[in-house]
């Protein structure tokens, strides 16, 4: 494989195609389930099992590196203008693309141990936007406090601790082995059968 | 003032977003409410300003009036999320909303390039933008092509029979994406996309007065946040 040559064209029409794919079916994906707060909070183990197919899929046609922080990069861009994010989202997802897309590289963008290894990775990114719920936790606090009292809002937040994210991660992670063995098997029953894998 | 420059409306959002992690109290939530409105009124959106403002009223009142009396626990726990975290965010997803819903693609395109940002980023964008359509075109053709074979796509069979509906949904859109992808490239190219010229465009991107008072409100508006908007 010749990775280290520059992205051309194609390549970049291609990360535009897949993004716009895998971002339309997180986003009916979210706005379908995201109804009641317990699967909110467990969105992104379903996003990185729903979304694996098409994440591997792309995978296939990346040959260079640079596609993969690109959709990072995109994922944040799209996260902060039209979903209202913070800037932080922003920057989560592009370092997430990029780390991602290293990983991938060491396996010449065709082992298939560090495609996955680099979609789990890649997968964290939706816990993104639960940061600012932790970053601004003293303004939202102050305004429960504000209209609630303080005694609520001390049991508030005992009910929304801070290692909530680390354990967001974990599922995450073990809902992205899933869904990149689920597309492998889909991979190859369809795919590479008709020759597009 | 109809058509702001696109950077500006990126900073109105960048604004938005530092204003938020500021923390803000009622009068600021007011102060910016009345400011993204009056964008969304000079393009000529009154019904959409005034459906955000209706948003807006409702979590207020929800957050002043209806959580006091509120007392079984995880209720209250719910509609605090819903009346006042949701209305933290409530001011991004306006300004994210006025931007998409006044900007068009070409425009945008042509003040990233005003703005240098690297072609790695602009192709992928506007690939990504123009693609929407066609997935959502994709999506209701499998919609109707499951419904004739009597292969469900409500929520129901979403949740009994999840990995099969997943690999009926998606290997179809991947497998026409994919070549429509391919089409697509093979346009694209063909007028000239992966030139190493400058590409000419169209849209005339220029700064005006307008912009500069925009840009103005909204330091402004981020200054007296700063300044009186925390608690």
């Amino acid at each position: 494989m010749n990775s280290s040559k520059k992205l051309s064209t194609k390549d970049l029409i291609n990360t535009g195609i897949f993004t716009a794919i895998y971002f339309a079916v997180m986003f009916v994906f979210t706005a379908v389930t995201s109804f009641a707060p317990i699967t909110y909070i467990l969105l992104p183990a379903f996003i990185a099992i729903l979304c694996a197919p098409i994440y591997m899929l792309f995978i296939t046609k990346v040959k260079t590196f640079g596609m993969i922080t690109i959709m990072g990069v995109l994922i944040g861009i799209l996260m902060v203008f039209t979903t209202g994010n913070s800037w932080i989202m922003f920057v989560f997802c592009s370092l997430l693309g990029f780390v991602s897309d290293l990983i991938t590289k060491t396996g010449g963008y065709t082992s298939r141990k560090m495609s996955m290894i680099g979609y789990c990775v890649f997968a964290i990114w939706p816990i993104g936007s639960f940061f600012p719920i932790w970053i601004m936790r003293d303004a939202y606090f102050a305004s429960v406090v504000a209209s609630m009292g303080e005694v609520y809002a001390q049991e508030l937040k005992a009910m929304t601790p801070y290692w909530i994210i680390p354990v967001m991660i974990v599922y995450t992670v073990i809902a992205a082995v899933i869904g990149s063995l689920i597309s492998g098997k889909m991979n190859k029953k369809h795919f590479e059968k008709a020759g597009i894998a | 003032m109809s058509n702001l420059n696109p950077i500006t409306k990126i900073l109105c959002i960048l604004a938005v977003n530092i204003v938020i992690t500021f923390g803000v109290n009622v009068m600021m939530e007011l102060v910016m409410l009345a400011s993204v409105s009056a964008l969304f009124w000079a393009n000529g959106k009154w019904k959409k300003s005034i459906r955000y403002i209706l948003i807006f009223l409702f979590l207020l009142f929800g957050d002043k009036c209806i959580l006091p009396l509120i007392s079984a626990a995880w209720l209250s726990t719910l509609s605090c999320l819903v009346f006042i975290a949701f209305r933290k965010f409530f001011f991004c997803i306006m300004a994210a909303d006025f931007f998409i819903s006044t900007t068009e693609i070409n425009v945008m395109i042509a003040s990233m390039e005003k703005l240098k940002i690297p072609e790695a980023i602009i192709i992928p964008l506007a690939v990504l933008v123009r693609f929407f359509p066609t997935v959502k075109e994709e999506w209701n053709h499998i919609r109707a092509a499951m419904r004739m074979r009597n292969i469900g796509t409500g929520v129901g069979q979403i949740l009994l029979h999840p990995i099969e509906t997943m690999e009926y949904i998606i290997v179809p859109l991947l497998f026409s994406t994919v070549k429509i992808g391919e089409e697509l490239a093979a346009a694209a190219l063909a007028r000239g996309l992966g030139m190493k010229k400058r590409r000419t465009n169209l849209c005339r991107v220029s700064f005006k007065a307008a912009d500069c008072f925009v840009m103005i409100c909204s330091v402004t508006v981020v200054i007296l946040s700063k300044l009186y908007g925390g608690y």
